[in-house]
């Protein structure tokens, strides 16, 4: 029976969903992919949808929502969760796109039936209109596991579809799927205590959240919130094991070279050079190819080449070359000169390269077991497994690393991971730059550069793990399958994040330039120069001209070390300079972004920090061996 | 097993009190990664302490 259905007004009367962001186009039937993490929903999402997608960040959070169409559907897809609730942002998202869906499309992993009906077996509690696609049907032939099809969707009282997503799945089959979406069995005794609760908030699928304590959906209601979620998710596990039982003979439990590989990747003994020859790889990836061939051809070739000239003289035609307009438009800092150059045809490629190996390295189920081997290492540094995500995205950039930080499970974590970021995470832009330097200055120089660097981030974490109040998150990390990636979900993924990254960064990056613009017009730039230059000469011992390169390392880290470049330096001196500039302050976006992320207070405290770290450390090496 | 939302995502993704699943690796360290059926699952070491576990000999299974 369905409940909502028998007291409209009352369903009305308590809808006040905040949800605009799905309401812009009513009328169409919402259909919402749901599913545990890596069961195949975005390569489905694909081929239902194709090309047309739409995707932006849900409001106040940075998880992208995907929505495309197919035929007079508009098809949502959801990050992938393991039951509906509000533990994180993904969940949220997840849920209020499920509590807005007309019909939910459950995609199931066919060798993990235990750990995905549980959600299955949410979503009917939950009173949606559900059919199960059973994914993974090649896999489950493989390890010969024996599903009884029918039998299952006679206990869940829906649909089960069998697919296999990589090969591509039938129109008619969808459809038919979509058409045959309906409300499924109950247990008779949540049917019961979700009885009462209905009446009070009008819908089935809010009433059994807020029994299950979510304390968004009883703040929506007025209404306390729920102290049975234990019982009802213990009872729902248990309902799901017994139908697992009745349904399934299980097949193989072990997939030999599978299995080697994931031990492989996750003991250290054999995970520590498995991540060096990644790391290499992504060394020939990104570092050679993309920063260097890529880079050279997308910044000399069209940027600095055909671009810049051509604006120049577009704006030279409008605006005399003397005035200040002029300058701050197409000048040293010109905001669509240099600032386009810059951000397209340097970051962008660079950005897109790490996102793109990220993704591989996701996709293919060897991250989460990075995570895994590195996670005891990580909790020195007040860190989980996770954290491995954000530092490894610094060295692309430090920017979209400090908006990736989001994913890390507390406060505290949060703010440990920015702070590694922002003082001793050098970006790739920067990083070119650093290793030409360091070569020149020979193999002592870099050893000790990377010992002063390596040490300055441990004394960080572990300080800051042991002044922050709170604990941090112990890590639980659902290990996927490790499969061969596909090149369709890699590529959308990849478009995806450089995408939200290129939205949510750009309009920093052109301010940043803007305020340089305009400091160095009225003097404020040499200002600071000259108030540096003291601190500069005889507490670095370096050149007064080195007081340029920091100043300018404020606005774009790469800047700074480049003007170390053209500077007559010893080696001791360039290795100074170098810790001091990689300590430095980040780049005028990333502090941007990380006062956004981190607020104005923690912002501004780590931002000065690595001011006083940078100084600090580099004046006392200079001091040392100099 | 721990309380809080820990323990509800362990019930979600299959593992509650009263089962078994077998050890896949222990990391020197103390992170520890189970198995039940397919499904691997790693553990970090402050959690895994306070999971209590009773040893049964694979045999009887």
């Amino acid at each position: 029976m369905n409940e909502s259905e028998d007291m409209p007004r009352h369903f009305e009367k308590h809808r006040h969903v905040e949800l605009s962001f799905l309401q812009k186009d009513t009328g169409a039937t919402k259909l919402v992919l749901v599913g545990n993490p890596n069961v195949g929903k975005s390569l489905l999402f694909n081929s239902l949808s194709g090309v047309y997608i739409d995707v932006s960040n849900y409001p106040g959070t940075t998880v992208e929502v995907v929505k495309g169409s197919y035929k007079h559907y508009d098809v949502y897809d959801t990050p992938g969760i393991y039951g509906v609730s509000s533990f994180n942002d993904e969940e949220r998202v997840a849920r209020d796109i499920i509590l807005e869906a007309d019909v939910v499309l459950n995609v199931v992993d066919g060798t993990h039936l235990e750990r995905d009906l549980f959600l299955t077996q949410h979503l009917i509690d939950m009173g949606k209109k559900v059919t199960v696609l059973l994914n993974f049907m090649d896999d489950v032939e493989k390890h010969g596991i024996e599903i009884d099809i029918p039998k299952l969707s006679h206990f869940l009282g829906v649909d089960v579809v069998p697919i296999c997503a990589v090969r591509g799945v039938d129109v008619d089959v969808m459809d038919l799927a979509i058409r045959s979406a309906r409300e499924g069995v109950q247990r008779n005794e949540l049917h019961r205590i979700l009885h009462t609760m209905l009446s009070k908030v009008g819908s089935q699928a809010e009433a059994l959240l807020v029994l299950e304590g979510d304390p968004s959906m009883s703040a929506r209601h007025a209404i306390p919130a729920g102290d049975q979620q234990e019982e009802i998710y213990v009872n729902r596990r248990n309902r799901v094991n017994y139908v697992v039982n009745q349904i399934l003979s299980s097949g193989s439990n072990t997939d030999r070279w599978r299995d080697l590989l994931s031990r492989w990747s996750i003991s250290p003994y054999t995970g520590l050079p498995l991540l060096l020859v990644a790391l290499y790889g992504l060394y020939l990836f990104v570092g050679r190819f993309v920063a260097q061939d890529v880079v050279g051809f997308t910044e000399g070739e069209i940027g600095k080449g055909l671009w810049e000239p051509w604006i120049r003289n577009v704006v030279g035609a409008m605006i005399p070359a003397s005035s200040w307009l002029n300058v701050l438009l197409v000048g040293e800092f010109g905001i669509v000169s240099m600032t386009v150059t810059y951000v397209l045809f340097l970051l962008l490629p660079l950005v897109a390269s790490f996102y793109l190996a990220l993704s591989v390295m996701e996709d293919s189920g060897y991250l989460p077991r990075l995570a895994t081997m590195v996670d005891r290492g990580l909790t020195f540094l007040g860190l989980n497994g996770r954290a491995v995500i954000p530092l490894i995205l610094g060295f692309g950039c430090v920017t979209s690393a400090t908006i990736t930080t989001r994913l890390l499970g507390t406060e505290r974590e949060k703010t440990i991971a920015t702070a590694i970021l922002q003082f001793v995470i050098p970006c790739s832009a920067q990083m070119a730059v650093i290793a030409a330097l360091l070569a020149g200055a020979g193999f002592l120089p870099m050893l000790i550069y990377t010992v002063v660097i390596v040490a300055v981030l441990l004394t960080i974490g572990t300080v800051l793990n042991r002044v922050l109040r709170g604990e941090s998150a112990p890590l639980l990390l659902d290990l996927p399958v490790m499969r061969l990636p596909r090149i369709s979900n890699v590529a959308r993924k990849t478009a995806v994040r450089t995408f939200g990254f290129m939205k949510e960064a750009i309009g920093w990056f052109f301010a940043g330039a803007l305020v340089v613009g305009i400091a160095q017009m009225t003097g404020v730039l040499q200002f600071f120069v000259n108030l540096l230059s003291p601190v500069t000469t005889y507490w670095l011992q370096l050149p007064p001209e080195a007081s340029k390169a920091f100043i300018m390392g404020v606005v774009r880290r790469d800047f700074g070390a480049a003007g170390l470049y053209d500077m007559a330096l010893s080696p001791l001196q360039i290795l100074v300079a170098l810790i001091t500039i990689t300590l430095f302050v980040p780049c005028i976006a990333s502090l941007m972004v990380m006062m956004k992320e981190r607020g104005l207070k923690e912002g501004f405290v780590i931002w000065i920090g690595t001011w006083v770290a940078a100084f600090a450390v580099g004046g006392l090496v200079s001091q040392i061996l100099m | 097993m721990p309380h809080g939302p820990l323990r509800a995502q362990f019930i979600r993704m299959g593992i509650s009190e009263g089962d078994s699943a077998t050890c896949f690796e222990r990391l020197p360290g103390g992170t520890v990664v189970l198995q039940k059926n397919r499904q691997q699952i790693a553990i970090g070491r402050s959690l895994a302490n306070e999971i209590l576990i009773v040893i049964v000999d694979e045999s009887k299974d």
